[in-house]
This record gives structure tokens, sequence and C-alpha cells, in this order.
């Protein structure tokens, strides 16, 4: 079933063209990766589909009207995204209180979040007092308290150390099979957008459009030793292929 | 762990003394055996004095009160207000010159007006406090505001807030930290104008009135004496705003930077 489609999507700032003819359709409960080089627009993109940013030219159509309202959104800065004055579970349950859900629950269902994934931070402390991936999760979690429909990831990743990405990725996993929302997924890590995707939307060019759009149809659940096996190098060979003919490099 | 005379709570008390030191110094080279200048010793003696008699306790009360009653009325309109006009760009940009006029005036200059509208009295010295505190708190507020973190707001945004809301669970605290500057440079203020307004007012009680009659009367020593207590006072209030941010603002440079 559709979620929702990019209906040949462009976008400028100063009248330099950064998205151009962005054609996607989303399907629901897919788990999208987004890859692409520095300063492709992929943030922009996101922005685009949030509702943050209006697009050019072009729509984001969506299948239910609905569904627009329930997008969650996890910023590339996450760290400028977590309220200094309020305590881990206040962050978290920030989208409820806005709600107007009372205080007693806003703590409760940050608890019961935490627990449903097995995930230990102390949720009186405050985001300065966390690691860096214990302030990304907090992000995350913020970001699904609200029972999303669509998740926006913008590299999560890409701050944390090779351990706690790998376990961070299980945990996204884990949480997407879970809440059975669509993710995107924005990396410029080819290996973990092969990784945990469905499909892998490979952004290039100038101004930026998709290069190629591959179904990764390795079986789930994965695990790391999947990164090794023949199925997941040739996939990545291909989108190697892809992408570097339109830097104009051969393999 | 070196000598721990050198410890940093200790090397505060060194500035102390070597004030105190060079005052002494100064007596005896230059002022000795004249009254101009009384020893720390004889100083001191008279700042127990004023205490263990008590004499002085109505006075720092009066001032206090005075200048509590001010800076009060001050920051209760002054951070409202302020948050506001920061809050609304058109409400800043018209009330700015009027703002930057008025906070221009040395309150001292107001000083006939307002002796002609509240008459001699403990009134005049309230408003004079309120007016010198009010605008540098209002404008202090309003920067907090104007100054306020994108990101948090697109964050709010994209969590569908309204604008109320963040107001209360944003901006109120990204304005804290500017809003304490405000009352601090408030409080300075304020002392200045409650102990000038007493000289010139020469009230019954009061820090200011105490000093002058002090000086009319050739009390030499009480006159350092009383001042060495105004500047006491003066530095535990900054003491107490300080460390009342400290406590509220707690993430102030707490925020890691990576
Ligand atoms: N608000 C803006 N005003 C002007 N230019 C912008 C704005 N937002 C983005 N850009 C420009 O658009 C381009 C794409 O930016 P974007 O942040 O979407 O890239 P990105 O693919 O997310 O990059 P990165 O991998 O570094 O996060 C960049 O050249 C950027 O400078
Ligand atoms: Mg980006």
């Amino acid at each position: 079933m559709k979620l929702m489609s990019l209906n040949n999507i462009s976008k400028s700032f100063n009248g330099k063209e950064i998205l151009k003819n962005i054609d996607l359709n989303i399907k629901q409960e897919n788990f999208i990766s987004i890859f692409g080089p520095n300063a492709t627009g992929k943030t922009t993109l996101l922005n685009i589909i949030s509702g943050l940013l209006q697009a050019d030219n072009g729509a984001v159509v969506w299948e239910n009207e609905f569904y627009k309202n329930r997008v969650s959104y996890v910023f590339q800065n996450y760290r400028e995204t977590l309220f200094p004055w309020k305590r881990v579970w206040e962050n978290i349950s920030l989208p409820l209180k806005l709600q107007n859900v009372k205080s007693a629950e806003c703590k409760d269902r940050a608890t019961d979040l935490l627990g449903k994934f097995a995930i230990n931070i102390d949720l009186e402390k405050y985001p300065y007092q966390l690691s860096g991936g214990q302030q990304q999760l907090v992000a995350i979690l913020r970001a699904i308290i609200t029972d999303p429909v669509l998740l926006l990831l913008d590299e999560p990743f890409s701050a944390l150390d090779f351990a706690k990405k790998f376990e961070l990725q299980q945990k996204i996993l884990e949480i997407w099979h879970e809440i059975k929302a669509t993710i995107i997924f924005v990396s410029h890590d080819l290996d973990e957008a092969i990784y945990l995707a469905d499909e892998v939307v490979l952004l290039g060019g100038t101004p930026t459009g998709i290069i190629s759009n591959v179904k990764v149809e390795i079986d789930r659940p994965r695990t790391p030793g999947d990164l090794l096996s023949k199925e997941f190098v040739s996939y990545k060979r291909l989108m190697l292929d892809n992408f570097l003919s339109t830097q104009n490099i051969m393999l | 762990m070196r000598n721990k005379f050198f410890d940093i709570k200790l090397l505060k008390l060194w500035g102390v003394i070597i004030l105190i030191i060079v005052w002494w110094l100064i007596k005896l080279v230059f002022f000795n055996g004249t009254n101009f200048l009384p020893s720390p010793g004889e100083t001191f003696a008279k700042v127990m004095e004023l205490f263990i008699t008590g004499s002085i306790l109505a006075d720092i009360s009066s001032t206090l009160k005075q200048f509590g009653v001010g800076f009060g009325i001050a920051a209760i309109f002054g951070i409202p207000l302020g948050l506001i006009l920061g809050f609304s760009k058109r409400g800043y940009a018209a009330f700015e010159i009027v703002l930057d006029f008025f906070r221009s005036i040395p309150v001292t200059a107001l000083f006939p007006l307002f002796i002609l509208f509240f008459g001699i009295g403990s009134s005049t010295i309230i408003a004079m406090v309120t007016v010198a505190c009010f605008f540098v708190i209002l404008i202090n507020s309003a920067y907090g505001v104007i100054y306020v973190n994108k990101t948090y707001l697109v964050v709010m945004d994209s969590l569908k807030s309204t604008w109320f809301q963040k107001f209360t669970e944003v901006i109120f605290y990204e304005a804290l930290p500017f809003l304490f500057i405000g009352l601090r440079v408030a409080v300075s203020f304020g002392l200045i104008v409650v102990v000038v307004s007493e000289m010139f007012i020469g009230s019954e009680f009061g820090l200011g009135s105490r000093v002058y009659k002090a000086y009319e009367t050739y009390l030499i020593t009480e006159v350092y004496a009383l001042t060495i207590i105004i500047g006491l006072l003066g530095y535990f209030l900054n003491k107490i705003i300080l460390i009342l941010e400290k406590k509220v603002v707690h993430w102030k440079g707490n925020i890691t930077a990576n």
C-alpha cells in the first residue's frame, strides 16, 4: 500500500537549483534509505516531506490526508534539538505534553517506551548529562512516542563510533519492526544504507536527481554477518557502479 | 595539590588581605595623625559597633525595603513586558526608539520631576529605583527572546506546537540567561539610586542619609564604616542573584560542544 509520493519535486536556494525533478513513491511500512554525498539536498528533501519547507515545484501527495499530521522528524543536528532545561522523560514526552496529556501520564509513557525497547537511560537526567548515543536515542524516542506513520531520520548515527553505530542500527530495526511505521533514513554510509533498507534511493548529480532506486531483497531479520555475504556485496557493487558513473569514475 | 595557600578559595581572600594591608600602609605613610582616613582597625571596630548597638539595623532595613519594593515592581512589570515585546517583532520595532531614549536618561535627572509628583519621601525613592531597574530588566528580557535559538523553534514547529506553547516550553527558558543579566545590572543600578536618593531627600532612615548625616557631623570613621556596609550589601545582593541564576539556569555552561 502506498503511503505517499513525491511528484516532480524541485527546489532552489538563492537561484541555485538544488533538487530537480524528484519522483518517488513510498510504500507503507517500508524502510527507505536515502544515500548521497554532502550537500546533495538530502536534508532539504526531508524538510520538504515533513512540511517544514515548501517545494518550488511539484507536490508531496499523501494517500490519506490524515497521515500528513503523523510524521515525526529526527533532525540531523539532534543534539541541538533536545531541550537542556527538560529532563530526559520531559524531552521524550514533550509531543504528548503539547497535546495536553497530563504530566504523570507523560512520565509513564516515557518509562514504558524505554522498557519496551530495553533501553537503559536515567529518565531524571538532563540531556547534557548523557553520551552522544544516548542523546540520539532520546531524540528517536521523542519521535516515536506519538506513534508516527512516517519517521524521518537524518543521518542519525553519523557521529557515533563503530560499536555504538552497530548497536543503534539493530535498535532502529527493532523499533521499526515494533511500531510498523514507514522509515526514511538518510545516510552517507553505503553499508548502513543497504543493511537497513528495503529500498535504497541514490541521490547525485548537479542539480541533484535520483540516480537509481534499488530494492534490497536480503532476508530479514538481518545480522551484521550479512555485511559480508555475496548478496550484500553485489548490491554494494551495483550501487557503487551507479554512483561512480555519475561522478565519471569507473570501477 | 600544591601549597594550599594558593587554593582557589583561599586566593580569593588574598585580594582582601592585600587591600587591607595597602589601606593600612597608606594610612601610616600619608594620613597618620589626620582623620581623613581612619585605620582598618578603627573602621572595622566602628562597623562592629554599628551592628552591636543595633543603630544601623533600621537604616539597612529601610534601604533594603525601598530597594526591594522598587526592584520588585520593576521585575514584575519589566519581565513580562520585555518577554512580550521580544516575542512580537512589530511591538519591539514600535517601541525601540522610545525605550532607547528612556534608558539613555540618567534616572537622577528625573529626580526633580519625581519630587514634584511624589513629594519628598519614600515614594520618590521607590519610584526612582523602579525606573532605574525597569528599563534594564525589560530590555534584557526582550533580548533573551529575540536571541532564542532558532533550531528550537523549528523543532517546536515540527512537533506542531502552538505559539503559546513555544513561549512557555522554549522561549521563556531561552530568555532566562539574559533575564538574569538584566536582574544583576538592575541590582547595581537600584542600589546606587536608592543611596543617592536617600542622600538628596535626607530621609529619617536609610544608609544613604546616614552616610550624609555622618559626613555633616564630621564622623569620618562612621562614614567609612557605612561605606563598607553599603558595599557589603551590594556584594551580597549580587551573590544572591548569582546563586539563584546558577540554580535556575543549571544547563548554562553545561551544554557540551561536539
Ligand atoms: N535555507 C537555505 N538557504 C540557502 N541554502 C540552503 C538552505 N538549506 C540548504 N541550502 C543549500 O542546499 C544544499 C543542500 O543542503 P542540504 O542540507 O539539504 O544537504 P545534505 O545533503 O543534507 O548535506 P549533508 O550530507 O552535509 O547533511 C547545500 O548546498 C546548502 O548550502
Ligand atoms: Mg543533511
